[in-house]
């Protein structure tokens, strides 16, 4: 196993709007996507797909990964929007 | 070594409350082990094998209930896979009794799911990579739910096939949480929690529990009442596999045929099924993983009332299930059960399997979604 530079561009293996009884973290965030992400290099992540209307969303789709800053810590979450 | 034939059940026992506020986890631990004995006709003093999970109270369940108890085990297992844990304490009481380590294996369940939620402990190494986007239960169900229907065509009519089962099953047992009839429009029309699944997709939380006494064929032979013999057992986990995701079967693809070939028997001389019911999704890729159907064929299935008892393609959950009954947070305990009081012509009399012979329970721990216990339990008549 080593590090290599992902390229961003992934499909949509699943996803799901959760609507009630949302994560506690997320629990003022409104409905959101939680989404399963095949990378163009292989792996399959667990993440969320953000700027789309969640009507639209298909399975196997092209993806692109965006970066959201996370207010309270120096981290950064990789997510994933429509390509 | 085969467990086939070396133990049997001989006693079993439900909690008939649905919420206790008042009482603790080891008080309710207590009371079905009463229970249980009783229905076997033994005593806390006969118990020799002592089986819990984490639903246990104190750093250690065994250790923390046989003092409660004042039981003194030679042989105890505090074995933790979730849901499908008591499913994987019968095999392994059964293995303890044939290996000569124990001759009366008690396994507790008692848990206060509705009133005093357990949080899970989030220290696993994906937790950061999952928790952090939100991941939820029931979010991870919908995945494999929404993936299943991409791969196979299932509708949500027809995961609502099973809740309507499951419901029509509860109206007769008069201790279910949930007795009211559903129709699948009405499960269709209840609000979305993570779609495609609605609530009347998932199963209810109650407090609850429930006990099983395991014992040896020379115990056995001298109580008074028949007994069930543990045919065969099987146990598996699965995860994400490090990133190569299949989130359209559960680690019962593994549990399911080991319990088939210790027990000499295939899907189809099954007469009876419980099939963990944590939400519909689950009992639908069950089906298909343990063989009762092809890969892609539980929408099928499970359509035009094929798990309904007594006459469906395959009766399963009687009691209601997870979905209607009861589902203290682990639900593998009253899906042992339910296949019990099937085997001794105990169940509601209009759920009752007309010379159910064989059972099979079938537990899921965790999530379809990331991470699964999975354990396969068949059960026959004592003379099977």
């Amino acid at each position: 196993v080593s590090w290599f530079a992902a390229s961003g561009d992934a499909t949509l293996y699943s996803y799901t709007v959760v609507r009630g009884a949302p994560h506690v973290d997320y629990a003022h965030a409104g409905p959101y996507v939680l989404a399963y992400a095949t990378l163009a290099e292989g792996p399959t992540i667990m993440t969320n797909i953000v700027d789309v209307d969640p009507e639209q969303l298909e399975i196997g789709q092209a993806l692109r990964a965006t970066f959201s800053l996370v207010p309270e810590g120096d981290i950064a979450l990789v997510r994933f929007r429509p390509a | 070594m085969s467990v086939r034939g070396s133990a049997f059940i001989a006693g079993a026992y439900e909690h008939p409350e649905r919420a206790m506020p008042d009482k603790t986890s080891a008080q309710i631990h207590a009371e079905v082990a009463v229970g249980a004995l009783r229905d076997a006709g033994l005593t806390l003093a006969d118990v020799d094998g002592y089986f819990c999970s984490s639903d246990a109270p104190g750093w250690s369940g065994p250790v923390t209930m046989a003092e409660y108890l004042g039981i003194r085990p030679r042989y105890v297992d505090s074995t933790d896979t979730g849901g499908s844990a008591a499913i994987v304490h019968v095999g392994h009481a059964a293995a303890a009794i044939k290996a000569g380590k124990c001759s009366v294996a008690l396994i507790t369940l008692g848990e206060r799911a509705r009133s005093a939620w357990r949080a899970p402990r989030w220290n696993a190494p994906a937790d950061p990579f999952e928790q952090t986007y939100g991941s939820t239960t029931v979010g991870e169900y919908a995945l494999a739910a929404r993936r299943h229907m991409y791969e196979h065509g299932t509708t949500s009519r027809q995961l609502a096939a099973i809740r309507v089962a499951a419901a029509h099953h509860a109206q007769y047992n008069p201790n279910a949480k949930l007795r009211k009839p559903v129709t699948i429009e009405e499960v269709l029309g209840s609000p979305l929690i993570a779609d495609p699944l609605h609530r009347l997709d998932c199963c209810v939380v109650t407090d609850g529990g429930g006990a099983i006494v395991v014992v040896s064929p020379e115990v056995a032979r001298d109580l008074p009442r028949g007994n069930v013999k543990v045919m065969g057992h099987g146990e598996a986990v699965k995860g994400t596999s490090n990133g190569r995701v299949d989130l359209t079967y559960t680690a019962a693809v593994w549990s399911g045929p080991r319990a088939f070939e210790e027990a000499r028997v295939t899907p189809k001389d099954i007469d009876y099924a419980s099939i963990y019911d944590s939400f519909t999704i689950t009992v639908l890729i069950q089906l298909e993983d343990l063989g009762f159907c092809r890969r892609g064929g539980g929408g099928k299935f499970v359509e035009d009332g094929g798990l309904l008892a007594p006459h469906g393609r395959l009766p399963f959950n009687t009691d209601g299930g997870g979905l209607c009954n009861n589902h203290p947070d682990r639900g593998g305990m009253t899906k042992i059960i339910e296949a019990v009081r099937q085997l001794r012509s105990e169940a509601n009399p209009e759920v009752q399997v007309p010379g159910c012979t064989l059972a099979l329970a079938q537990g899921c721990g965790g999530t379809i979604g990331t991470r699964v216990g999975s354990a396969t339990l068949i059960l026959g008549q004592e003379d099977s």
